[in-house]
C-alpha cells in the first residue's frame, strides 16, 4: 500500500513537472508564411488646367491665331473635353464670342456661349487649343478687350 | 400581425443586398468633371485705309501735292490730331507733315494733302527708274496710333522705255453716275442726265511737261419746282429746264498712260453749270481734278481737295487709244 502510494506519488509529481520540463526544452523554429492579396480600386479622375492667351495688337477686320495648351494636372484618366466662351467686352464696347474660333486640327469652329465637344483630352498629353480671332470690321478701338473662354474635362 | 412581419423582414433582407450592390456599382460609374477658365485679351487700335493720288507720279511734273483720302475702321476721323499726321514710305524713315491748313473732314472721311517737294526729296528721289513705292500715312487718333499703306508708282521720266504717253478718249454715251456734283443752285437729286461724254488727249514732252486738254460733260434736265397762279389758283408744278455741266482741266499736272490701256491726269480745273431757260451760269474753280480710265470706265474727281464737289464714276469710254510720243529733237 505504501507502494502503491510512493508511486503514485511520483506519477503525480512526473505530471506535474512535465511542462515545466517540456517548456525548458529547446526548440525548433518553424517558419510560417502567409500570403494575402490586398485589392484596391482607384478611381479615375480628371482635370483641367489651360492657359491664357494674348492676342496683342490688332485691327478692325484683321484675324490673328493663338495656341493655348490645355493639359490635366493631376488626372489619371482620358476624358473628354468641351469647350465654351463668352463675348469680347472691354466694359464699354462688346462683340460677339462667335468671333473667335477654335481647331485642333481642320476647320475653324466658331465658339458658342454652349459648350462643344474638342474631343479626348489625355491624362499624360497636353492638348493644344489653337484659338483663331477674327475682330469684326469697324470695332472700336480699346486697350482692354477680354474674353472667358471655359473648358470641361468629362471623365 | 407575424406574417406580415416576417413578409417585412424578407422583403428587407431580399432588397438590401442588392440596393448594396447598386449604389457600390453606382460608385464606380459616376462621372466626374472639372472645367478651367482662361481670359483671352486683345488691344484693337483703329485700321487705317488710305488713297492716295495721283496713283502715278512723273518725277519733274508740275503736281504740287499727294492728296490722300484717310478712312479709319474703329476710330473717328473727326478725332484724327493732324499735327500727327505724316507720309513716310516703307523702306525709309522720311516723314512728311501734312498740310495742317488743309486737312478736311468730309462725309465720313478724313483728306490730308502733303507738299510734293518735299516728299521728293525726303522719300522719293533720286529714283534710278521707274520704281514703286508703298506710301505709308501715319497718325493718332485720340489716343491710338494708326496707318495705312498705298502704293505709288514713280517714273523717272514719262518717255522711259516701255510707256507710252499720249491718249485719246472719245465720246463716251452711256453709263456714268454722278455721286457727287455740288453746286450753290445746284440739287443733284432733281437732275436727270441724259448724254454724258469724255474726251480729250495729252502728251508728255520731252522735259516731263504735259500738254494736252481733257473735258468732261453732262447734259440733262433739272426739275425745278415753279409756282404758278392761275386765276386765283395756286399750282406748283416740275420745271424741265435744259443744263449742260462741263468740267475741264485748266492745267493737266500730271498724266500717265500704258498700253491696258491705262491712263490717269491730275490737275487743275473748273465746273461750269449752265442752265437754260432763262441762261445761266455757275462757275466753279477745281483746286484737285483727276480723271482715271481703265479703257472701259472712267471716273472724275474734283474739288477743293478732292471729290468733295463732283465725283462721277463708271462712265463707259470706248476707243481709248494710246500710242508713243513722237520724240522730238
Amino acid at each position: 500500500m505504501k507502494k502503491i502510494l510512493a508511486s503514485s506519488a511520483g506519477i503525480i509529481l512526473l505530471l506535474a513537472l512535465a511542462p515545466v520540463v517540456i517548456a525548458q526544452t529547446p526548440t525548433t523554429t518553424v517558419p510560417l508564411q502567409k500570403q494575402i492579396t490586398a485589392e484596391v480600386d482607384v478611381l479615375g479622375t480628371c482635370d483641367v488646367g489651360a492657359t491664357d492667351v494674348d492676342f496683342g495688337t490688332m485691327t478692325p477686320g484683321s484675324t490673328s491665331t493663338q495656341p493655348t495648351t490645355v493639359s490635366q494636372e493631376n488626372g489619371n484618366t482620358d476624358g473628354s473635353l468641351s469647350i465654351k466662351g463668352a463675348d469680347w467686352t472691354d466694359g464699354t464696347h462688346s462683340f460677339g464670342v462667335g468671333s473667335t474660333a477654335w481647331y485642333t486640327t481642320g476647320l475653324p469652329i466658331a465658339l458658342s456661349t454652349s459648350f462643344a465637344s474638342v474631343g479626348t483630352l489625355a491624362y499624360a498629353t497636353p492638348l493644344s487649343v489653337n484659338l483663331q480671332l477674327t475682330v469684326p470690321p469697324h470695332q472700336a478701338a480699346s486697350t482692354g478687350y477680354t474674353q472667358t473662354i471655359t473648358f470641361e474635362v468629362t471623365c | 400581425m407575424k406574417e406580415k412581419s416576417r413578409l417585412e423582414k424578407r422583403w428587407v433582407a431580399l432588397t438590401l443586398p442588392l440596393l448594396t450592390f447598386l449604389l457600390l456599382s453606382m460608385s464606380y460609374t459616376v462621372s466626374t468633371s472639372d472645367n478651367a477658365e482662361i481670359e483671352a485679351k486683345v488691344s484693337l487700335i483703329p485700321a487705317g485705309h488710305i488713297n492716295c493720288v495721283p496713283n502715278v507720279l512723273v518725277a519733274g511734273s508740275s503736281a504740287q501735292w499727294i492728296i490722300c483720302r484717310i478712312d479709319l475702321e474703329g476710330a473717328d476721323v473727326h478725332n484724327i490730331d493732324v499735327n500727327t499726321v505724316r507720309l513716310g514710305r516703307t523702306g525709309s524713315s522720311c516723314s512728311i507733315p501734312a498740310d495742317t491748313t488743309h486737312f478736311i473732314i468730309s462725309d465720313g472721311h478724313a483728306f490730308a494733302r502733303f507738299n510734293r517737294n518735299a516728299a521728293d526729296i525726303h522719300c522719293f528721289l533720286p529714283i534710278p527708274g521707274t520704281t514703286e513705292f508703298q506710301l505709308v500715312v501715319s497718325g493718332n487718333v485720340g489716343t491710338f496710333p494708326f496707318s495705312g499703306k498705298d502704293s505709288l508708282l514713280y517714273l523717272k521720266s514719262c518717255r522711259e522705255t516701255g510707256h507710252v504717253h499720249e491718249m485719246l478718249a472719245n465720246v463716251s454715251t452711256y453709263g456714268g453716275k454722278i455721286n457727287t456734283l455740288k453746286g450753290k443752285t445746284f440739287d443733284l437729286d432733281k437732275y436727270k442726265p441724259r448724254t454724258f461724254s469724255l474726251n480729250g488727249f495729252f502728251d508728255c514732252r520731252s522735259n516731263n511737261r504735259i500738254v494736252g486738254d481733257m473735258k468732261f460733260f453732262t447734259s440733262g434736265i433739272l426739275l425745278e419746282p415753279t409756282d404758278i397762279n392761275f386765276l386765283g389758283l395756286h399750282f406748283t408744278y416740275n420745271k424741265q429746264r435744259p443744263v449742260q455741266i462741263s468740267v475741264i482741266f485748266d492745267s493737266l499736272d500730271n498724266c500717265y498712260a500704258n498700253k491696258t490701256p491705262y491712263f490717269e491726269c491730275f490737275g487743275k480745273g473748273t465746273l461750269f453749270i449752265d442752265k437754260e431757260q432763262p441762261f445761266k451760269r455757275e462757275r466753279i474753280d477745281l483746286d484737285v481734278l483727276r480723271v482715271e480710265s481703265d479703257g472701259k470706265t472712267a471716273s472724275i474727281q474734283g474739288g477743293k481737295y478732292f471729290n468733295d464737289i463732283i465725283d462721277v464714276d463708271n462712265l463707259v469710254v470706248s476707243k481709248v487709244t494710246v500710242r508713243p510720243s513722237l520724240l522730238k529733237k
